[in-house]
């Protein structure tokens, strides 16, 4: 499959109002919109193409999960990299958003015996209310350490706050998963997508051996799982590490006729933009 | 067990001592000004539920012809409609037991197909990875899709709508679910049976927590926790209102389920249109009390039947499958003690 041919199914599925749904016909949603526009810039296309990014609707500087609904901070995190990387202004204004993401954190709980791990610390949740995860964590510190760093109002507590919780939540055998790395005294596996992620969070900080293990666990596993996003995800974190990605990038290819054929268009965007270099800087610290 | 005379006839298995703790949350929201459930939006539980039992010794069985007998045998008519399958795929690990098998899935939808459906959609929103493609793909269930032109939908990414819920066991007025299952005419629960290390077990019913999109609340699904495991599956089922269920016992999961418990053959396919009576079954199959679990207690209230003896038995005897399941020290408490 030739990444024009992925380009066009991306660009066929791009709705009315400017936006990309999960599925093609779908209402826009957020992250898709968010990986749509950053695989399409630079391609030929509208002239408007991040325009429904940009005016996006948000809450008390935060960007909505759809219209008519509540802000979601891993996508809002997400947003802001892409805005970055795409030279875009959200209508409120970059610096808005930013400084409204510090704002906001994830619940903190008493330690419980069901877990080993400490919750009393605070990184990110998905939705207002709930409990911090590795996701939303991760994409929000990386959002944080790439587009705060001449803000005066940069909160270096959050994102220490944020580290400590995402090595806090690590395997023992390297990587993460969704947010908890043992449950009812079992170790839980890792999975490749979040491992990726909080690496590219985590590239500042390298030598925490927590990090060096998740950096062994995503080159031993990188194309075991077989999925866009996966693979994708993979890719991109490896390069932020100046890793050699070619053999990744060859099992996305081979896997994108599944992706295709599946038709999340959130998936199929992101591998468009990992098969691509025009942008690597975008998750780069 | 309690004495016939202990027992209350309100269409469950309850002694009067059961049922009166079951009643008294529902009083005391209603004191704070708040019924758990209206009778009026549910009718009456039926007479007899059946419960239809199937042998499938392994996953060389064809699933088409056990599941298009048990179809036939319990009733179901699903010509012209809609048909909405829900498998159980929270998680892939190889060699593990943890999701309805895709033979056993895509052997419900060509059997649907046969018996005359309109449509037959297969979807699925896992609670921890939000990687669709890699557990349909891991699965092995994407080939089977494939090949059969089968059409699946990610749960968690779907199109939503707020529902209001018709049960007000989590304290909540509305749910968004997905607009896909909300449009079809049938749904049907196809969970994996496994012991569950919070509600005991899991089967037809906890399998609806796939249902709740993770674009909206996040992954895990901290709502349906905060708001208690069993209050969350009592209020998903009373609202959905899934149609029919066919429970993947052939390999089942013991121990510590959902995610890491042991395999364990049982040899069996669980249907019916009653998710209590079947759900009550399944737990008196590996040797668990269906009374004991909280969401099963509630449901039987107003959902279904869960007295044995509103329960009419279809294919297989229950003794030919009966067992003892593993289970976690904290669930040693469910188990059945005549067994």
């Amino acid at each position: 499959m030739e990444i024009r041919e992925l380009a066009q199914q991306l660009l066929r599925g791009r709705n009315a109002d400017g936006g990309w749904g999960y599925y093609q016909g779908k209402a826009s949603r957020l992250e898709p919109t968010c990986w749509s526009v950053l695989a399409l810039d630079g391609h030929a296309g509208p002239d408007d193409l991040g325009a429904a990014l940009r005016t996006w609707p948000s809450k008390d500087g935060l960007l909505l999960e759809r219209h008519g609904a509540e802000p979601n901070y891993a996508f809002h995190g997400l947003a802001l990299l892409v805005l970055g990387a795409c030279g875009l202004e959200h209508i409120e204004g970059n610096v808005t958003l930013s400084r409204a993401l510090q704002r906001v954190k994830g619940v903190a709980f008493a330690d419980s015996w069901i877990s080993r791990q400490d919750n009393s610390l605070q990184g990110w949740s998905w939705i207002a209310g709930t409990f911090s995860w590795v996701e939303p964590t991760a994409w929000c510190l990386l959002a944080t350490k790439k587009w705060t760093g001449n803000d005066v109002h940069r909160d270096r507590a959050r994102i220490l706050e944020a580290e400590r919780l995402l090595l806090d939540r690590a395997m023992l055998t390297g990587g993460w998963n969704y947010g908890n790395s043992n449950m009812l005294g079992q170790e839980l596996v890792a999975y490749v997508p979040t491992t990726a992620v909080t690496l590219m969070a985590m590239q500042d900080r390298r030598s925490e051996p927590s990090v060096e293990r998740g950096l062994a666990y995503l080159v031993k596993h990188a194309t075991t799982e077989r999925s866009a996003s996966a693979l994708a995800l993979a890719a991109l974190a490896l390069h932020a590490y100046d890793l050699p990605v070619d053999t990744v990038r060859a099992a996305l290819m081979e896997q994108l006729p599944v992706s295709a054929a599946m038709g999340s268009q959130a998936a199929i965007a992101t591998a468009l933009f990992a098969l691509q270099t025009g942008h690597a800087h975008a998750f780069r610290l | 067990m309690p004495s016939d005379s202990e027992r209350i006839s309100i269409g469950t298995d309850l002694s009067r001592r059961q049922f009166l703790s079951a009643i008294s949350v529902a009083l005391a929201a209603a004191a704070c000004g708040r019924q758990q459930f209206d009778p009026g939006l549910f009718g009456p539980l039926p007479d007899l539920s059946s419960v239809g039992l199937y042998a499938a010794p392994d996953y060389r069985a064809d699933f088409k012809d056990v599941i298009g007998r048990g179809l036939t045998e319990l009733g179901v008519d699903v010509r012209g409609r809609r048909v909405f399958l829900k498998p159980n795929m929270v998680e892939y690990e190889s060699g593990t037991a943890i999701n309805t098998n895709p033979l056993v899935v895509v052997g419900a939808a060509l059997a649907f197909q046969a018996a005359g459906a309109a449509s037959v959609v297969i979807g699925e929103g896992p609670g921890h990875r939000r990687d669709m493609e890699y557990l349909v793909t891991g699965t092995g269930l994407y080939e089977h899709l494939r090949e059969n032109r089968l059409h699946f939908i990610d749960l968690n990414q779907d199109d939503v709508a707020y529902v209001p819920l018709r049960s007000q066991f989590m304290g909540l007025d509305r749910l968004a679910l997905p607009v896909e299952m909300l449009q079809s005419d049938f749904i049907v629960s196809m969970p994996k049976l496994k012991t569950h290390h919070w509600a005991g077990m899991t089967a037809s019913m906890k399998t609806f927590f796939g249902t709740v999109p993770g674009a909206v609340y996040g992954w895990p699904k901290n709502i349906l926790h905060t708001h208690g495991i069993d209050n969350s599956i009592v209020d998903l089922n009373a609202t959905i209102r899934p149609h029919f269920t066919i429970v993947d016992a052939v390999t089942a999961m013991e121990g510590d389920g959902p995610i890491m418990g042991r395999a364990r053959d049982v040899g069996c396919v669980a249907m019916g249109h009653d998710l209590v009576a079947v759900d009550a079954t399944c737990a008196r199959m590996i040797g668990l009390d269906p009374l004991q679990m909280p969401y099963l207690r509630d449901a039987s209230l107003f959902l279904g039947n869960l007295n044995e003896r509103r329960i009419e038995q279809r294919g297989e005897p229950l003794s030919r499958f009966a067992t003892r399941f593993d289970v976690i020290d904290s669930m040693k408490k469910l188990r059945l003690h005549e067994l």
